[in-house]
């Protein structure tokens, strides 16, 4: 069956939506469209962050990405860590790197090395289509298109960017560079959220990072147009650490259904991953 | 919609009141951004032009050491415990030298039911309070700590409040309440420090005494949903009867480190609680934002839920920390938020009387990224000052005797 094509609201009206302080009426046009666009379920996804040096965690079966964080000193200790990484990972896709630093010909030994995505993607480096196109080319994916920060661009100017990339799989608008003195409002996340999920039908998913943002922001985010948890941690495997991993999925699992949603756990390439 | 909600929701507009039946229904089935409009309707008939207030005070809990041992608590120690403490005066003192340098008058004094503690003790800390710093507002002894001093001064509830308003006392934190519904007193193990109707009783008579009062609800452990209605209902019928209540204030249980443990309630269930409140205590003037348990951004969202207050910017807490939430709002922090919502910020006392713009617009003020706590951890000073009274416990009269 062909899908609606939802248009997105204008620049002008999403300049209105983010000024408004009529929060309930934001949430409640974003929710509506997330709807239309989306259906009633939320996926999440469970990340084992793995760093760039040191042994490999064993990996939970129910994991949906390890990501490998950090730099290595230098492209082949880079290649090798992934190498290592991919041989433990028992199928879970391995991610690794920021787009912006990555360049063609090194997608490609990544991924002969075993990575199946690109971890990130910050849309504020103001990406070119042919970094992105190179790194499909080498057939890789990427992870998440996520904020770093909004300074100095507006919020209206990045997601036009993010139009201009065409259509993506997820889009994380809240920025990852949180300033402890004076963090970003509740008023301006969800805000900000609801307008992502507005100005940006030809994004699947608005996707929230559980750990930056919490269960409770990230919750409330699901009733503004978000649709999908990133950033669930993934423990590494083992019967000692089977009490905490099972607590924080099933703290997901409670906070989506309290939000009246489908709890859908999936992997990086947002396949789902089958309830055992 | 069912026609119990839409109908609901017409006398909200209308300015009625809602039904036990129809404040249940609502709570459990109407759509949240229905509730949170609603809220917000009747949040602006009762504080037009969109003002949200905050008070500038200190939480401090004069001693951990308790007998009730309230099973969803992690804040306590029994009596004889290493950890316990008791403030001496000058400690207290020093508390509220740093209250007033931020700009604060009023200190929310609440603590364990500490058996070696008479009301003398409270009384000559109130009157030095007030000996010391005049104008200093002392909101002080929730509900069930009234009744345990009953129960060590053999006084009754007017009694007792008659005696603490003469050293000092100012108002009552609505402190205690949890859910007044005794069924959940009673798995909850706080039945014997305060039933309902004596948690209502001590309200009763510190309004009949001339005393503002908050009231509380801390929901999320093993109350139901009709239970939450049921406890906001009992506090409306008590405002129509005395009307000395200020405040309704909400949060949710905090597990961890509790006997009781379990999980904590959603940001959302937080919110649909919260603009309910609103909607059923039509009788209550302010509703105030937890953002203690909320952390700041659900506080902040709580404005748009029927909130007009952001409570207090507190400067020390340690009940709710030692439940393993911690978030900090310094008076920048909370003003921000309030405006960045679409409100004028405004400081209030604990009347709820504004006292003026923010105080770090008028003055310096020094940023407070972290809560002060009680004592610092390892300092197991006794002060000097309990030896004016005497021991009650078998543990406190062993260590008397062995100095
Ligand atoms: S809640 Fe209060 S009364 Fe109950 S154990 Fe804790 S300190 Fe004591």
């Amino acid at each position: 069956m062909e899908r609606e094509v939802i248009a997105g609201v204008t620049r002008a009206d999403a300049e209105r939506l983010l000024e408004t302080k009529d929060l309930i009426a934001v949430g409640v046009q974003a929710d509506d469209r997330r709807r239309q666009l989306r259906g009633d379920n939320v996926t999440f996804l469970r990340v084992l962050d793995v760093p760039a040096e040191g042994p490999v965690p064993a990996v939970a079966p129910d994991t949906g990405e390890i990501r490998i964080l950090g730099l290595a000193p230098d492209s082949e200790s880079a290649l090798a860590r992934i190498r290592e990484v991919a041989a433990r990972a028992g199928g879970v896709p391995v991610s690794a790197g920021a787009l912006h630093e990555i360049s063609g010909a090194f997608a490609k030994r990544m991924k002969a090395a075993g990575a199946a995505l690109v971890a990130e993607a910050a849309v504020d480096r103001r990406l070119d289509r042919s970094a992105i196109d190179d790194v499909r080319a080498a057939g890789l994916d990427v992870a998440r298109w996520v904020v770093q920060s909004y300074t100095p661009l507006a919020t209206l100017d990045l997601f036009e960017h993010v139009r201009a990339l065409g259509p993506l799989r997820s889009f994380a608008p809240l920025p990852r560079a949180i300033d402890p003195v004076s963090p970003t409002t509740g008023y301006e996340d969800v805000k900000v959220v609801a307008v992502a999920r507005l100005f940006l039908p030809e994004v699947a998913s608005i996707s929230v990072d559980w750990s930056l943002y919490g269960p409770k922001l990230a919750q409330v985010a699901l009733t503004f147009g978000a649709d999908d948890l990133d950033g669930v941690p993934a423990e590494s495997g083992g019967a000692s650490l089977l009490g905490p991993r099972r607590a924080t999925i099933e703290e997901v699992r409670r906070n989506i259904r309290a939000a009246s949603r489908t709890p859908v756990m999936r992997d990086a390439r947002f396949e789902a991953i089958p309830e055992p | 919609m069912t026609s119990i909600i839409a109908r609901a929701a017409a006398k909200v507009r209308d300015g009625e009141r809602l039904t036990p039946a129809e404040s249940v229904e609502m709570y459990l089935h109407a759509p949240l951004p229905l509730l949170g409009e609603l809220a917000d309707v009747v949040r602006e008939r009762k504080h037009p032009r969109r003002v949200a207030t905050y008070i500038i005070d200190r939480n401090v809990n004069y001693t951990n050491v308790c007998v009730a041992r309230c099973s969803f608590c992690a804040f306590y120690r029994p009596v004889g415990s290493s950890d316990g403490y008791v403030l001496g005066f000058d400690e207290i003192f020093r508390k509220i030298d740093e209250t007033i340098e931020l700009g604060g008058g009023q200190l929310l004094l609440q603590g364990g039911h500490n058996p070696d503690l008479p009301l003398e003790w409270y009384e000559d800390l109130f009157r030095a309070v007030k000996a010391r710093y005049p104008s200093f507002r002392l909101h002080a002894l929730s509900p069930p700590e009234i009744i345990h001093l009953t129960r060590m001064s053999r006084l009754s509830i007017a009694g007792v409040i008659e005696r603490l308003i003469a050293s000092g006392l100012d108002s009552i934190p609505g402190g205690g309440a949890e859910i007044l519904v005794d069924r959940v007193r009673k798995a909850l193990n706080c039945y014997n420090k305060a039933t309902s109707d004596e948690w209502l009783e001590v309200m009763r008579q510190a309004h009949r005494a001339g005393l503002r009062t908050t009231a509380t609800m801390m929901y999320g452990t093993v109350d139901t949903p009709d239970e939450r209605i049921e406890h906001m209902l009992r506090l409306r019928a008590l405002q129509d009867e005395v009307g000395g209540f200020t405040a309704f204030i909400a949060w949710s249980y905090q597990p961890e480190h509790t006997e009781l443990g379990g999980v904590q309630a959603t940001g959302l269930e937080y919110l649909r609680t919260l603009a309910t409140a609103r909607l059923v205590l039509d009788n209550f003037p302010n509703l105030q934002a937890s953002w203690v348990t909320q952390g700041g951004k659900v506080g902040q969202l709580s404005l748009a839920y029927g909130a007009n207050d952001m409570g207090s910017v507190m400067i020390e807490e340690n009940v709710v920390r030692a439940a393993g939430a911690a978030y900090c709002m310094d008076e920048v922090e909370i003003v921000r938020n309030i405006e960045d919502a679409g409100f004028t910020a405004r400081r209030r006392n604990m009347h709820y009387e504004i006292l003026g713009e923010p105080i770090f617009r008028q003055k310096e003020v020094r940023r407070m990224l972290n809560l002060a706590v009680a004592r610092e951890e390892g300092d197991g000073s006794v002060p000097a000052e309990l030896a004016n009274y005497p021991a009650r416990s078998a543990s406190e009269k062993r260590r008397r005797a062995l100095q």
